[in-house]
């Protein structure tokens, strides 16, 4: 690609109605399919239908920081989490810029945010929420299911159990051979696919059986795709067969 | 341009009736005992044709995915093909033939940018003649068959070991070309097939976009030491490959978040598996644990998926990110993630 090019995609990127005065574009062939392509991606991701937010997350939100408010009052957690974040000083040429704007003030400002540090999202962060926009519900469940009252059990239920529930003998002795039976079945069906659980053996990591191609990287992903063609297609009998 | 009208047919025709005097023997046309070593070059004129002879044609693409072994989908479109003969090729969808996911726009743009994977490993190709002579044998002598109104000649393998597997490809007479390729399943399900519904071999390619890898690759020797330099780290290939499959090429590929990966491609003599790997380190991408990991055991966790005859794996093992895809067992694609105690 040429530095022409650059310089054109550029413009393209940052303007796209400039086309048609796009002088470049008229004469290179490969930015004509580049941008030909481009289009229809940016057609593609602006056709997908927008999902909206389900009405009752805005009310939950309030709802819980109203809560937490009326729980904790000013030591509530999210108050005394914002507390806990480090002051970042402001740089005093901010100060000099609020009490006498200049007309070097573009230029100063320029100077100002190339100067201030980057501070990047940490990894774990985006891991966990990642992890969470996943499966929200599993999570919900996860967070709040420790929280619940563990009952017990009536002191009445262990000194009496109920008739019944005893085991009958006929059906014992019946169901015995038969349980026998279904569990030699179910051992030589076991041995009898083994190649496809190869989680039997110890390769010295654990392996899980995942059912979307998204739980993969990107570049997994791309090379998977080239290998079937795009095609994201599962069979059935692997769903929720992880290990 | 070589001309192998006559001497492919005759080499194919020879080289059957002298290696195996019938059908279901091994593949070993040239180079087999009795068979003039001057044939040879037969073969690597069909290995070399998609590479060096300058052409433009049509074709059908055909893939079948079968889920649970009864529920078929398949799906058909169009595609024009073009090779400057010096090396440079370009793959453009055209249309869907059977209804496709999650759209045809989309989903011709998605082909559209694979068209540098497609053309080099998709396609039917004789990637390695060893290989290829080790691992399929031919079922027939072949037949003359017409394809995209081309003289060409069909021959049926079958890959050793994999029951069912049948794979009818069709030359074409004068450049070698595949012109048609179809790979059958057991119960004679068409698995995948690619059939020139034209070829013109004096296009008119000023108009092609030819391509340009996006992944920065970089193909490199691997005993020549140079991967290193190239890659940041050093470089090291499985200890285990699935079984018949050879080393077919070696690269530096930078993936989406600009970090180097060292990619080594494998063979069977047609099919491919891929494995890659690099050092892992700050900022690397994180796959989003999984409730087993979040139990805290420490040993290192391979993901594993399977999308009907392709599986892939990829984790963190011994401090490298490693990914292995490919269409051979579960079990051979895991070995090859074992990495030394």
């Amino acid at each position: 690609m040429l530095p022409d090019c650059n310089t054109s995609r550029d413009r393209l990127l940052a303007d796209p109605e400039c086309a048609s005065k796009e002088e470049h574009l008229r004469e290179c062939v490969d930015c004509q399919v580049w941008w030909a392509r481009a289009r229809r991606v940016s057609e593609s991701i602006t056709s997908l239908p927008r999902i909206p937010v389900p009405a009752e997350l805005a009310s939950a939100v309030e709802a819980t920081l109203a809560e937490g408010r009326s729980q904790d009052g000013p030591d509530s957690l999210v108050e005394r989490a914002l507390r806990s974040l480090p002051r970042v000083p402001a740089p005093a040429i901010l100060d000099d810029l609020v009490l006498d704007p200049s007309p070097l003030y573009t230029g100063t400002t320029a100077q100002l945010l190339t100067g201030l540090s980057r501070v990047r999202t940490p990894n774990v962060l985006e891991r966990l929420v990642q992890e969470e926009l996943e499966a929200p519900a599993r999570h919900r469940v996860e967070r709040f299911v420790g929280d619940l009252e563990r009952p017990t059990v009536p002191a009445a239920l262990d000194e009496s159990p109920l008739p019944q529930l005893r085991p009958n003998r006929g059906l014992r002795s019946f169901l015995a051979p038969v349980a026998a039976i279904a569990a030699g079945l179910v051992l030589w069906g076991n041995l009898g696919t083994r190649d496809h659980q190869p989680e039997s053996i110890d390769y010295g990591f654990d392996v899980v059986r995942v059912t979307s191609p998204e739980q993969l990287s990107p570049l997994a992903q791309s090379i998977l795709g080239g290998l079937t063609t795009g095609s994201r297609l599962t069979p059935s009998s692997e769903k929720g067969r992880a290990q | 341009m070589l001309k192998v009208t006559r001497s492919l047919l005759a080499t194919l025709l020879l080289g059957v009736t002298l290696s195996s005097c019938g059908v279901d023997q091994p593949v070993g046309l040239p180079g087999t005992p009795g068979v003039p070593a001057a044939l040879q070059g037969e073969w690597n004129q069909i290995q070399l044709a998609p590479w060096n002879t300058r052409y433009q044609g049509e074709r059908l693409v055909t893939v079948t995915v079968e889920l649970d072994g009864s529920e078929r989908v398949q799906t058909r479109y169009t595609e024009l093909v073009s090779s400057d003969g010096s090396g440079r090729f370009n793959i453009l969808p055209l249309q869907a033939e059977t209804p496709v996911a999650p759209d045809e726009p989309t989903f011709l743009t998605l082909q559209a940018q694979r068209e540098g994977f497609y053309y080099r490993y998709r396609d039917f190709r004789i990637r390695d003649l060893e290989a290829f002579r080790e691992n399929y044998r031919h079922l027939d002598t072949g037949t003359s068959v017409t394809v995209a109104g081309r003289s060409a000649w069909e021959v049926r393998f079958v890959r050793n070991g994999k029951k069912g597997r049948v794979y009818a490809v069709a030359f074409d007479l004068e450049t070698g070309l595949v012109l048609r390729s179809n790979e059958y399943g057991p119960r004679g399900l068409l698995l995948s097939g690619l059939e020139f519904t034209s070829l013109d071999l004096d296009p008119d390619l000023s108009g092609v976009a030819f391509f340009v890898p996006g992944n920065d690759e970089q193909g490199f020797d691997l005993e020549s030491g140079e991967g290193e330099g190239i890659l940041g780290f050093k470089p090291h290939l499985p200890k285990s490959v699935p079984a018949g499959f050879v080393l077919y090429e070696t690269a530096s590929v930078t993936d989406d978040m600009g970090y180097r990966w060292f990619k080594a491609g494998f063979t069977d003599g047609v099919e491919m598996v891929f494995f890659l790997h690099r050092e892992r380190g700050a900022g690397t991408f994180d796959l989003p644990m999984t409730a087993t990991a979040k139990l805290a055991t420490p040993r290192d966790e391979v993901r594993l998926f399977r999308a009907g005859r392709v599986s892939a794996a990829q984790g963190t093992v011994r401090g490298q990110d490693l990914i292995v895809i490919g269409e051979a067992s579960e079990r051979e694609l895991l070995q090859m993630l074992r990495m030394e105690e």
